[in-house]
């Protein structure tokens, strides 16, 4: 590919690389970018042709008074995003750009722009596909930048000066080294001290999630349930394998229902929660009972303030100065976030044998809050049918489990169930459509267990989640929202039961689903290590390089004394034989390496003359013998040299000159010289008859 | 010698190299900064990674340029005759004598004394071990002795945010000849009317026909004299006469009076007019042509060798304060230009004047 060729592609790829970037965040109008993507990416493939398009001044002016003024409207009228506005109003200038591409300013200016739109794509979406475009964008700009600097110097010369070819080597070889300059990238990256004082810091879009407001209707989760939107992934701390059962995420709690609705009769009444050192206390003084787990949460932003987490939290570490703690020990950032929160949790789920809770027995100490038994008017039938079922029930325990097994074998899952407008929903679901889904199991359960005498409550959060294997955390989407029930247990307090019995897998091939976990785990990385990269991390890593240098260091330590041990040289005096053994052999190395300098330079001017005769008899044979006056200087000048790279005359200058000064001037012909000398004779050998 | 001198803004220099930003990377260091600002104060972490990438970009472009000058040898070759203000191309020599690793986008040039830089050539690439050449137009403006003592090799790999340039010692004297002027009309024609050539006795290649004689078979059918081969009904042939060049001394005034400003510039006026004489006399017209000045005395001689001898010494001549100058003996009976500067007005406009006389000899 010949330099213009190449450098019009480089150029045009450059903005290729923007408008994806822009693509990738999902927020891009394609109306808009589609076209303009296309005309790029004709340019591309036909640099020729593209090169001919043009616009002209007038017809650039108005597209571009145009754009702004789209821009400025979609600002304030219809999308309300500075920097989504500004970035259509940037692929416009990149279209305009693209269509009077002329002379090397107007590629500058078409590279600013394309960079301000990667930029711009940087404000509007975070995820890791971004990553492609980044790079991509990069290495393109390296060639474009490389040939527009070759170009303009070649330029300069006069015409007949030796042309450059931009072949794949180029093109690969920038490209590599862009990707290794992601080392220095890395370390830049982990270096920068993260002192954000975000006085302009934007907030992003909050994804929708139902269940998590003090108010729950029956019924309103069945959308959510379809939905695949990734709602935090969980790192459990020593969990190489996927939970043998689903793991539920606590989220809100539920005490009052009215017969379609549940709500927080607590709302309100929340305790302020304030960071000690970087941790919170969640309950302190209370027993734990099963063995602590810690998890690492990283939750994407959500329109609600919950935070999610195992079973009887009791330490929070999160960069935040105050939380919420309600009457049920549920967690709430004061304000719905901006961006994702990422947090560390250590809880200690409920591990009772279920001898022990069933031996607990039927029988409540102590006043239980009458919220927790309160029921819906017109709940006979259901108390009828509650009574039914526990007959004869023990312990409050039994009875949990006999109402779990009767709803598990008579009432099945489904997301769509049918619905009877004239019954109440639980009604409709205990007694005729007998179909439900999370919502409905775990109500009728609540409801049955008070009939019985057992306080319960409803909680929604998520169950379960995806196990990526690859990056050993779990991924949990909207689709995995749910609702238990908490029973209030003579001597244990509230245990969780689920009662939804599990729900068919879906039919995703399992190459899909391994490359989709293989993407999420990418993706978690990425947020991991680059989105959510925090000073927190930063001394986290420059206290482990501590660690590892105090390590090592303890090792040669270590070593050093086994040393003493080995030689019999105990202590450190004993040390001083031994550096002066070391500066005798030094001492030798000099005088070594100053007689060999000499010996170089004898042997140096030996080979100057060998190569320089040799020189003289290949271009003897080849024609050019040197005239009886001339200089060996003159003569290797005198000899044509034309306008192609490796012409002869340049190789004997060089030779000659180099036998002048290793001969005169008391150089030495090094290794690398050697190489070149071979080669430049080399070269004259290869050379034809002097026509 | 300062009218070679280039603008050089933004110039750091550090162990042997220089380095002068162009605006590209004016531009693109000032961006990263404001980027990073954006940084600290948005907190995003996208951001810190474009920073990064970017202040990478600017390591990386230090490190490649490094790499690229490294381990160069340069060398030049000019024409064998150089004139004043007169543009020629030089041609540069690069050797890369790394192993393995190309140079590219170098750029080289000669450093003149007082740090003036002559015309940049350039080179797109060097293979590794490898050679190429560069070819520059460069103009010199004086006449007198050139010395180069580096070469700057600089190059913008990889991404033209700044220059680097390395300088390559180099002990090198050329010698600059005088500007050569076609002669002035009315001097033109003098010279034409004046020193046209003599004619001689003998016989020749000239134009005037000296007799006549009886034809010989290997004569020229052209040399038959018709009229009179029919009158003496023999074929009778032409003998023309020789026409030999007479022969120029040039004769320079250089001796400088006391108190003139405006000798200097008069005196290479004067220096280029006789130049140019000795081209038009020597080359054009190959004439004999002898010169003198103050302290120098040429005798008269012909071809290119004598050119050069001539050109060498009014490269070289500079004014003198005392002295004669004596006619060359062997130019006795031939004929004189005299080429004086004067203190009138010169076309120029330099504060100086000129003026050559003639003397055609009795």
């Amino acid at each position: 590919m010949n330099l213009e060729t190449a450098f019009q592609f480089s150029s045009r790829m450059v903005a290729l690389s923007g408008l994806l970037a822009f693509l990738i965040t999902g927020e891009a109008p394609l109306w808009l970018v589609i076209p303009v993507f296309v005309l790029a990416s004709f340019g591309c493939i036909f640099p020729g042709h593209a090169a001919r398009l043009s616009l002209s001044k007038i017809a650039s002016d108005i597209i571009v008074v145009a754009a702004l003024g789209f821009s400025v409207l979609d600002f304030f009228y219809i999308g309300g995003s500075l920097v989504a506005a500004g970035a259509d109003f940037l692929v416009c200038l990149v279209a305009v750009k693209l269509l009077t591409l002329q002379a090397d300013d107007d590629h500058i200016q078409l590279f600013t722009v394309s960079f301000f739109l990667m930029l711009a794509s940087t404000g509007i979406s975070t995820r890791m596909y971004f990553l492609g475009a980044f790079l991509l964008f990069f290495i393109s700009l390296a060639w474009a930048l490389t040939l527009l600097t070759i170009r303009t110097g070649q330029g300069t010369g006069p015409s007949h000066a030796a042309r450059f070819k931009a072949g794949k080597g180029f093109f690969l070889g920038s490209a590599g080294l862009t990707l290794v300059s992601l080392l220095l990238t890395s370390l830049f990256f982990l270096m920068i001290p993260r002192v954000g004082i975000g006085y302009f810091s934007r907030k992003g879009g909050l994804l929708k999630t139902s269940g998590f407001s003090d108010r729950v209707d029956l019924g309103s989760m069945g959308q959510v349930l379809l939905d695949q939107s990734t709602v935090m992934r969980v790192e459990i701390a020593g969990m190489t394998v996927a939970p043998d059962k689903p793991l539920l995420w606590r989220g809100r709690v539920f005490d009052k229902y009215n017969g379609v609705s549940w709500e927080d009769s607590f709302k309100g009444g929340f305790e302020l929660l304030v960071n000690t050192f970087g941790r919170f206390y969640l309950r302190p003084g209370e027993k734990r009972f099963g063995k602590p787990v810690e998890q690492n949460i990283t939750l994407e932003p959500l329109d609600t303030p919950t935070l999610f987490m195992l079973y009887q939290a009791y330490q929070l570490d999160m960069e935040l100065r105050a939380i919420l703690k309600d009457k049920s020990n549920t967690y709430q950032i004061t304000y719905p976030p901006g961006s994702r929160l990422h947090y560390s949790v250590v809880s200690a789920p409920a591990a009772h044998s279920i001898k022990d809770m069933k031996a607990a027995g039927n029988v409540y100490f102590g006043s239980v809050w009458p919220g927790y038994m309160q029921l819906p008017d017109g709940s006979d039938r259901l108390k009828a049918l509650a009574a039914e079922i526990t007959a004869g029930s023990a312990s409050a325990y039994e009875k949990a489990a006999r109402i779990q097994e009767y709803l598990a074998r008579n009432c099945k899952y489904t997301l769509s169930p049918s619905r009877d407008q004239s019954l109440s929903p639980i009604d409709d679901f205990l007694f005729k459509s007998k179909e439900g889904y999370c919502e409905h199991f775990a109500t009728a359960t609540a409801l049955m267990l008070r009939a019985s005498g057992v306080p319960a409550r409803l909680v929604s959060g998520f169950a379960g989640g995806e196990w990526n294997n690859y990056g050993k955390f779990l991924l949990i989407r909207q689709k995995d929202a749910h609702t238990w029930v908490e029973a209030f247990l003579p001597r244990y307090g509230w245990v969780e039961f689920d009662p939804t019995p599990a729900s068919a897998p879906s039919g995703t091939a399992e190459a899909i689903a391994s490359l989709r976990r293989m993407l999420e785990y990418l993706s978690f990385q990425w947020d991991r290590r680059v989105v959510f990269f925090s000073l927190w991390d930063q001394f986290k890593m420059l206290h482990d390089l501590k660690s590892a240098t105090a390590r090592a260091r303890q090792e040669l330590g270590n070593f050093g004394s086994g040393l003493d041990g080995r030689l019999n040289m105990p202590g450190t005096a004993n040390w001083k034989p031994l550096a002066a053994g070391l500066g005798f052999a030094a001492a030798l190395l000099l005088a070594y390496r100053l007689t060999r300098v000499r010996a170089v330079r004898r042997s140096s001017r030996r080979a100057a003359v060998k190569f320089y005769e040799e020189m003289v008899r290949t271009l003897r044979r080849k024609g050019f013998v040197r005239p009886p006056g001339a200089t060996p200087l003159e003569f290797a000048h005198s000899l044509p040299t034309g306008s192609s790279l490796h012409s002869p005359g340049g190789d004997a200058v060089f030779v000659t000159e180099m036998y002048n000064s290793v001969r005169f001037g008391g150089a030495v012909i090094g290794p690398k010289e050697r190489e070149y000398l071979n080669k430049a004779i080399a070269r004259l050998k290869e050379m034809g008859p002097e026509r | 010698m300062s009218i070679l001198k280039r603008k050089r803004p933004f110039k750091l220099s550090y162990a042997g190299r220089s380095l002068t930003f162009t605006p590209l990377g004016v531009r693109f260091t000032l961006t990263t900064l404001a980027i990073g600002v954006a940084a600290v104060n948005s907190g995003s972490n996208l951001l810190y990674l474009v920073v990064s990438m970017m202040l990478s970009m600017i390591v990386l472009s230090g490190s490649l340029s490094e790499n690229a000058l490294k381990n160069i040898r340069a060398a030049r070759r000019l024409p064998r005759e150089v004139y004043a203000a007169e543009p020629f191309t030089v041609r540069y020599t690069l050797a890369n004598m790394k192993k393995k690793s190309a140079s590219f986008a170098l750029s080289v040039c000669a450093v003149y004394p007082g740090d003036v830089r002559g015309a940049e050539g350039f080179v797109p690439s060097i293979d590794p071990a490898g050679t190429a050449n560069a070819d520059a137009e460069e103009t010199i403006p004086r006449r007198g002795e050139l010395t180069t003592e580096a070469f700057d090799v600089s190059t913008g790999y990889p991404f033209g945010f700044f220059y680097k340039t390395i300088r390559i010692p180099a002990r090198d004297t050329a010698l600059v000849y005088p500007a050569i002027r076609p002669i002035e009309d009315n001097l033109g024609e003098e010279l034409s009317s004046q020193y046209g050539d003599m004619r001689s006795d003998r016989k020749g290649q000239g134009m005037d026909v000296r007799s006549l004689r009886g034809y010989q078979n290997t004569d020229d059918a052209r040399v038959i004299h018709w009229k009179a081969s029919a009158r003496t009904a023999a074929i009778v042939a032409k003998e023309y006469e020789a026409e030999s060049r007479r022969c120029v001394l040039i004769v320079l005034d250089n001796l400088k009076p006391a108190d003139a400003g405006w000798y200097d510039d008069a005196f290479e006026d004067a220096v280029t007019l006789a130049a140019s004489l000795v081209h038009r006399l020597l080359i054009t017209e190959e004439r004999p042509v002898a010169f003198a000045a103050r302290g120098i005395e040429i005798p008269a001689g012909e071809g290119r060798g004598h050119y050069v001898r001539l050109m060498d010494t009014l490269a070289r001549i500079s004014p003198e304060t005392s002295g004669g100058v004596e006619i060359p003996r062997s130019h006795a009976g031939e004929q004189t230009i005299f080429v004086s500067p004067t203190s009138g007005t010169s076309g120029k406009g330099t504060g100086g004047g000129l003026r050559a006389a003639f003397f055609p000899m009795a």
